[in-house]
């Protein structure tokens, strides 16, 4: 009985956790964010030349590829200056989404399996300044948001190094509107 | 405002631009075919093709052949319209990755067709020298082989264990060698081994191996613990060494090299490792030798490897006769290394040594016997005392000497004579004057020595400066014990240093108004009415004051008709006053950078943020 009077106290808790939306006004250490995220800029495109001297490829496909598999940033987003004043969570929620995704690729064997990366090279940087940046935007207690995982198929060497360059050219994109983001935040929004 | 709307639209189409690739950024999709002739794993040295072609929605224009991501400068041949062909001669690389592109008519760039990974490498060499052996107290067979040339390829090997009295087979699948459960091994004692290997160019089998059981049983590992160089008539050296093996015939092998030597000498050894084994050896003077030994259970086929190298080096001189005890430490490395510890001993036997020490502890003990004797028993220490005062002289254990008999007295006798009959020698023998016992009053400067029995009446409170001062001066006081009756005795020393403090603490005279006396700055006075200090609450406020009081750094000036205390420095500019520091440096650091400008908190921001912020305030003003 009183293991059953724990489970829905526990159940009621966690209830009340994800009704909420939207986090308050609980806003990141936006000065901090700025700073990793431009760091993680650089390290974008430092990592890039180490896949090889590759062009981007146009494949199969993609003129009807709606690309939904990829957390983007746009309009709806609210990362825009207006949005931004009026609510910032719905904005850092998305780039929350983002952050989760690419921590997942670069943490996955098209980065960690053959051909090797150097361990100690710029991707693997990016990875952890990724998690890092990830978990300086996690809000206390917010267990609504459902992350947006990539999915991973099986690849063959040749694929990976091909992947890896795609991966990294979507992530730089992400990687700018994100300091975008934190410059701004830290100009306006600071306290 | 609308300066920033752009460049936010700006930022947009840059992302869109740049993410226009995201269609599947976990997967590649193909517009072609790629494949390898003869095939994408070959034998390396040979000829290959690859070959590109298009499937759909594109009508090639011109192919493009990547290796590991870099564009081919070779020329590839067009088979027709759809098919291209890049050829290798006598690739060698053990692994590459391919892919094609290809301009697309009325497409723009290159178009990725497909890909493919190749490999090259060899087919397996047959195994050889497979070899099963138990190692002593493990609970597996462990099966080893020759492979033979590297393969660069994925090579698998299977191990094949068929009972020769059971007719049962087992298979085991690995990439090196193998460990096989003893208890898996259930069809008796005689095995038949053999071993496969394969990859994608071939496969080959080793010859079969015989196994019994009982005969692959290797022994315990040997270890060489010391070595010793005794030097009696011909010097030798001797190597100590043990295994912790339970297998009764044991035949044992050591040889031995100088590190500068390329052969070695083999000795083979009988052994018992009941006890620890020790083999001599007449080796060359001033030489490093490195040893191993191995055994194996006798008539058995297996030898245990070779013990990890035990470094030794044999003494310089003959002529020194030396024992030299040498240890080891495993740890470091593979490698023994070998750390000498020499004790020279200049008796030419060992057991010479040991004579003596039982001798000296013979000796020891019967004089305590002896002693003991001596103490407890009366009687015969009474005898003792009375033989031995009849051996000693008499004057010896004469009580009062007898002063008849004395030189001494005889001629002061004959002086006494001598000076009764000449009076006129008497007056150079004239007595002191006695004069009055007057009393040397003690300056005030010298009071300090008082304070000591002030001190014990409750005047705790002027100890600290005082005392403190009197170490770093080299002033010797005298300080007397007041129920004898003495006055204090000031060293001849006092006044002179005395002064030379006095003129290190001029500087605070003024401040002090302390008289004339410069001394009395070093040495206050501390004849003040012990009354006036017998307040408790003066007394904790002075010893939490002189707590924060460096030696020589202060003066409590205690004024009677006030009742207060007086906190002074002592800024004497000649006097080193040490730095007093309660806090760490650190701390101290600290407060200093706290005092200092903070470095601004303003963070960086590009030029063009700022611009469209201040724009935007001026827009919004407007």
């Amino acid at each position: 009985m009183l293991g059953l009077k724990a489970g829905l106290l526990l159940l009621l808790l966690l209830w009340t956790a994800q009704g909420r939306a939207v986090p308050g006004d609980s806003s990141p250490a936006w000065t901090q964010c700025q700073q990793l995220s431009q760091k993680l800029c650089t390290l974008a495109w430092s990592a890039h030349p180490q896949m090889g001297p590759m062009e981007l490829l146009r494949e199969e496909g993609d003129e009807e590829t709606t690309s939904d598999d990829v957390p983007h940033i746009q309009c709806e987003d609210g990362c825009d200056p207006q949005g931004l004043r009026d609510n910032t969570q719905f904005c850092l929620q998305r780039i929350r989404q983002g952050l989760f995704f690419y921590e997942k690729l670069l943490g996955s064997d098209i980065f960690t399996g053959e051909p090797a990366l150097l361990p100690d090279g710029p991707v693997g940087q990016l990875h952890a300044s990724l998690l890092g940046l990830s978990q300086l935007l996690q809000p206390e207690g917010h267990h609504r948001e459902t992350p947006q995982t990539p999915s991973l198929h099986p690849s063959q060497p040749w694929q990976r190094r091909l992947l890896r360059f795609k991966i990294l050219r979507s992530l730089q994109a992400f990687l700018a509107v994100a300091a975008r983001v934190f410059a701004h935040g830290a100009a306006t929004l600071s306290p | 405002m609308n300066q920033v709307s752009i460049q936010w639209d700006v930022v947009i189409a840059l992302y869109i631009l740049f993410s226009w690739c995201h269609g599947g950024i976990t997967n590649i999709n193909c517009s072609g075919h790629v494949w390898v002739e003869p095939a994408t794993v070959f034998k390396m040295g040979m000829d290959i093709s690859i070959y590109c072609r298009t499937i759909k929605n594109c009508q090639a224009r011109k192919f493009y052949f990547y290796k590991n991501g870099i564009k081919e400068r070779s020329q590839n041949t067009r088979i027709n319209a759809t098919t291209a062909q890049l050829w290798y001669k006598s690739f060698a690389e053990p692994r590459a990755s391919v892919h094609c592109t290809a301009e697309c008519l009325g497409q723009p760039g290159e178009k990725l067709i497909c890909g493919e990974d190749i490999s090259s490498g060899y087919p397996p060499d047959a195994p050889e020298d497979v070899t099963c052996v138990i190692h002593e107290y493990s609970d597996h067979m462990t099966c080893t082989w020759n492979a033979g040339k590297l393969t660069h390829i994925a090579t698998k090997y299977v191990v094949h264990v068929k009972s020769l009295e059971t007719e049962e087979q087992q298979q085991y699948l690995t990439s090196s060698f193998i460990n096989i459960s003893t208890d898996s091994l259930q069809g008796g004692k005689k095995y038949l081994v053999w071993v496969q290997a394969a990859n994608a160019l071939g496969m080959e089998e080793s010859k079969p191996l015989q196994i019994h059981l009982d005969d692959i049983v290797i022994p315990s590992a040997s270890i060489i613990s010391r070595a010793e160089n005794i030097n009696a008539t011909v010097p030798k050296t001797v190597i100590y060494w043990n295994s912790l093996t339970t297998i009764e015939k044991i035949s044992c092998e050591m040889r031995y090299k100088a590190t500068t030597n390329q052969t070695w000498n083999v000795r083979k050894l009988n052994t018992n490792f009941t006890y620890v084994q020790q083999s001599e050896f007449c080796l060359e003077l001033n030489i490093t030798y490195i040893f191993q030994v191995r055994c194996q259970e006798t008539g058995k086929k297996y030898w245990q490897p070779w013990s990890t190298p035990f470094f030794h080096r044999t003494p310089e001189k003959v002529s020194q006769v030396m024992r030299e005890s040498v240890h080891h430490d495993t740890r470091t490395s593979g490698l023994l290394v070998a750390s000498t510890f020499k004790e020279h001993h200049f008796i030419s036997d060992s057991r010479q040594d040991t004579g003596l020490l039982l001798g000296m502890i013979l000796f020891a003990v019967m004089l305590s016997i002896l002693s003991l004797i001596g103490i407890f028993n009366r009687t015969l220490r009474t005898g003792i005392k009375r033989r031995i005062l009849l051996l000693i002289p008499k004057w010896l254990y004469e009580d009062i000497p007898n002063m008849e008999n004395s030189n001494a007295v005889k001629i002061l006798q004959d002086k006494s004579e001598f000076m009764n009959h000449n009076p006129s020698e008497q007056v150079l023998y004239v007595d002191p004057m006695i004069t009055e016992i007057g009393e040397i009053l003690l300056p005030e400067e010298h009071k300090p020595t008082d304070s000591k029995k002030e001190k014990n009446t409750g005047s705790l409170e002027t100890r600290d400066c005082p005392q403190k001062s009197l170490p770093d001066s080299s002033t010797l006081v005298y300080i007397p014990d007041l129920n004898t009756g003495y006055k204090p005795q000031i060293s001849r020393f006092l006044n002179s240093h005395d002064k030379r403090d006095s003129s290190t603490l001029e500087a605070p005279v003024d401040a002090l108004d302390l008289g004339k006396d410069p001394r009395l700055k070093k040495y206050p006075d501390f004849a003040f009415s012990i009354s006036s200090m017998n307040s408790l609450s003066n007394t904790l406020l002075l010893e939490e004051l002189s707590l924060i009081l460096n030696q020589g750094e202060c003066i409590i000036q205690n004024s009677v008709e006030g009742g207060a205390s007086t906190l002074l420095e002592n800024d004497a500019p000649n006097e080193p006053i040490p730095e007093q520091t309660f806090l760490p440096d650190e701390f101290v650091s600290c407060l200093g950078i706290m005092n200092e400008e903070l470095p601004s908190t303003d963070s960086y921001f590009p030029q063009n943020i700022l611009e469209s912020n201040f724009n935007r305030i001026s827009l919004l003003e407007k």
